[in-house]
């Protein structure tokens, strides 16, 4: 049976736009599991159906969920908001190779991006250009704020002004890492 | 001027770091044992004339180390000098991280010469004459070379593995100016060129096509010579040799699952590396042809291709959009949807019809044959002993017994009814109450009956 407060949360959480994620950072800074996202998988066909009678779609990922309108086409699916995403999380990527960090900077509790690396990243020229080419704001921390931190893609350390890529933010990562590997590039250790 | 042998090696050990210098160069020529002149004189001028032993000269002096056999030639020519293979091994004694580890030809080497000497002492194992001990005595020298060697050998690796493992600490912690690329190669290549051979050939299960492994050569000899009584101390020593050698497969074991740890961790973040760096390229790719100067269509899309490729936010909404979208059904039908229409027919059904009823009009017109069958109705049931309500108690009469029954029929009940009741016990009240049917409704003002005696 699910739970009429924590649904009333989920709600306010998913119509504002926001991603639930199946982890969150507690206040000391560690990974715990999120209440909200544990509440709609144990009650996934009332979820499911609330949002898809009232022409919505509940997008459940192995790893996380958010809502987005019910629509036949996959250009439909392409809103300005997917796109400015996908942009910032990759600019973030390519910051990472040419930095020459590890991938775990963006992923575990003991890295994260700070502001500075932002306004690092803003620098580049390729970035320079990708702001102009999609129409981004100049101040680039206030996109990735407004874009991926709001909706839970990426999360702050508490009291840290750090950030990390929560389990959307890494599950995007891994559908990159799918599409764009070389096929020839695998593990010759086996 | 011809020197006693240890008093240059002395000298050697006591400037190691400039000698070690020989071997870092030897190992970049891949292990030729060859260095340029220059080289030699430019570290003897610049570190072995600072020392104040005024006999360094004569003891480490390029023509002192040729005249006794430290460098056993001096091409002036091509101004190289050759180096001799045991100072070689000296050094890399010395220093275990500069010991040359066992690459795939060496340890093939040793295996052929081990098969080749089993192969001998199948034959001629048997015999008791000085040639046959001369053979078990070659034979277990050559043990005793593999036994150094591998020993020599996993130290090696051992140092090896180590300086990677330092090497991906300083990668992990961001302190590395190493390319993941550069980390993984060395990680693979120490992996592949050394480590993996080795564990292979001290491998006790391991199986080669067309030729015998150490181990089965080994163990075919230990077995025949089990056979022969005679020989049967040779098949014990030679057991415990083998044992010895073969107890370094653990060690090595425990190096390739080192490697493979940090290879596995390496090639995510390499396969990472590529992943992103491609999918970014593809995105410049996509703007490229937006650098038109012109002003239209300049800008990025969603629809561009690299967006097209991923879909793991796609629909993702606006923030603090509007609940517009309420019923947006996809265009294809679906059981839900059927559903739904099933429920809005029941609740179509369900729902009374909100009807407006209106005032009983104030001229009621009633058949003669209705006001009979209600004048009959009345005086077969009779008054009670009392009533709250005669309006009511007329409705529910009629309206239970009557077909058709409508609002004007309680009025020519309640006509009918009167003559009936004893003007004294009737209560006229200022209580307004009301009556309807479907139609009509009728606002009255209330009259009861009191208990007593009826006169019907």
């Amino acid at each position: 049976m699910y739970n009429t407060e924590l649904s009333v949360e989920i709600n306010q959480a998913l119509t504002a736009g926001k991603v639930i994620n199946r982890k969150m950072l507690n206040n000391s800074g560690q990974f715990v599991s999120n209440p909200l996202f544990e509440e709609i998988m144990d009650n996934i066909p009332a979820y499911t159906t609330q949002y898809e009678m009232s022409g919505q779609e509940l997008v459940s990922k192995k790893d996380f969920v958010y809502l987005r309108k019910s629509s036949s086409s996959v250009e439909d699916l392409k809103t300005d908001i997917t796109m400015k995403a996908a942009l910032l999380l990759l600019m973030l990527g390519k910051y990472i190779n040419e930095q020459n960090f590890r991938f775990t900077k963006l992923t575990e509790p003991s890295g994260g991006i700070t502001k500075t690396d932002i306004l690092a990243l803003q620098e580049m020229d390729d970035v320079q250009e990708l702001i102009e080419k999609a129409k981004l704001k100049n101040d680039l921390f206030t996109e990735i704020k407004n874009v991926l931190i709001n909706r839970y893609l990426l999360l702050e350390m508490p009291g840290s002004e750090r950030f990390i890529l929560s389990d959307a933010g890494v599950a995007f990562f891994e559908e990159v890492v799918k599409t764009y590997i070389e096929p020839e590039s695998e593990n010759n250790f086996d | 001027m011809r020197l006693n042998r240890d008093v240059i090696l002395n000298a050697i050990i006591k400037h190691q770091s400039s000698f070690l210098k020989i071997l870092d160069f030897i190992d970049k020529q891949d292990g030729v044992p060859e260095i340029p002149e220059k080289l030699y004189l430019d570290f003897y001028s610049q570190h072995i004339c600072e020392d104040e032993d005024p006999n360094i000269h004569a003891q480490l002096s390029l023509t002192a180390l040729l005249k006794n056999g430290v460098f056993i030639h001096h091409d002036k020519n091509t101004g190289s000098i050759s180096v001799t293979d045991v100072i070689i091994n000296m050094l890399r004694f010395i220093d275990v991280k500069r010991a040359r580890e066992l690459n795939r030809h060496d340890l093939e080497d040793l295996r052929q010469r081990v098969s080749d000497f089993v192969d001998k002492l199948l034959e001629y194992g048997n015999n008791d004459d000085e040639d046959t001990n001369e053979l078990y005595g070659t034979f277990y020298r050559l043990l005793s070379e593999i036994h150094s060697k591998i020993k020599e050998n996993v130290s090696a690796l051992d140092a090896q593995v180590k300086r990677v493992s330092q090497q991906y600490k300083e990668f992990n912690g961001g302190d590395s100016d190493t390319s993941v690329f550069e980390l993984y190669d060395r990680v693979t290549d120490l992996y592949n060129k050394y480590v993996l051979p080795c564990y292979e050939f001290i491998d006790p299960y391991m199986e080669m096509k067309g030729k015998r492994a150490l181990t089965q050569s080994i163990n075919q000899l230990i077995e025949h010579l089990a056979d022969v009584p005679s020989r049967l101390h040779e098949s014990n020593r030679l057991q415990y040799r083998f044992t010895a050698i073969s107890s370094y497969y653990k060690d090595i074991g425990a190096l390739v699952r080192k490697l493979k740890q940090y290879s596995t961790y390496l090639a995510q973040d390499r396969d990472k590396f590529i992943a992103i760096e491609t999918a970014f390229n593809t995105l410049m790719d996509d703007v490229m042809p937006l650098r038109h100067g012109k002003q239209k269509n300049k800008y990025l899309t969603p629809n561009a291709p690299i967006f097209q490729s991923l879909s793991t936010l796609d629909g993702l909404r606006e923030h603090k959009t509007n609940h517009a979208p309420k019923l947006n059904w996809i265009e294809s039908r679906t059981a839900l949807q059927f559903k739904e229409y099933l429920n809005l027919l029941e609740r179509e059904e369900s729902k009374p019809e909100n009807k407006t009823i209106k005032p009983l009009p104030e001229d009621v017109r009633i058949e003669e044959e209705r006001q009979m069958e209600i004048a009959r109705l009345i005086a077969k049931t009779g008054l009670p002993d009392s009533i709250s309500d005669v309006h009511e108690f007329v409705f529910e009469l009629l309206n239970q017994n009557l077909n058709d029954f409508w609002l004007g029929d309680v009025l020519f009940g309640i006509q009918e009814l009167m003559p009936y009741a004893p003007q004294e016990r009737l209560l006229f009240s200022q209580e307004r109450r009301r009556q309807q049917d479907e139609k009509y409704y009728l606002n009255y003002l209330n009259i009861g009956l009191e208990r007593g005696e009826l006169d019907v």
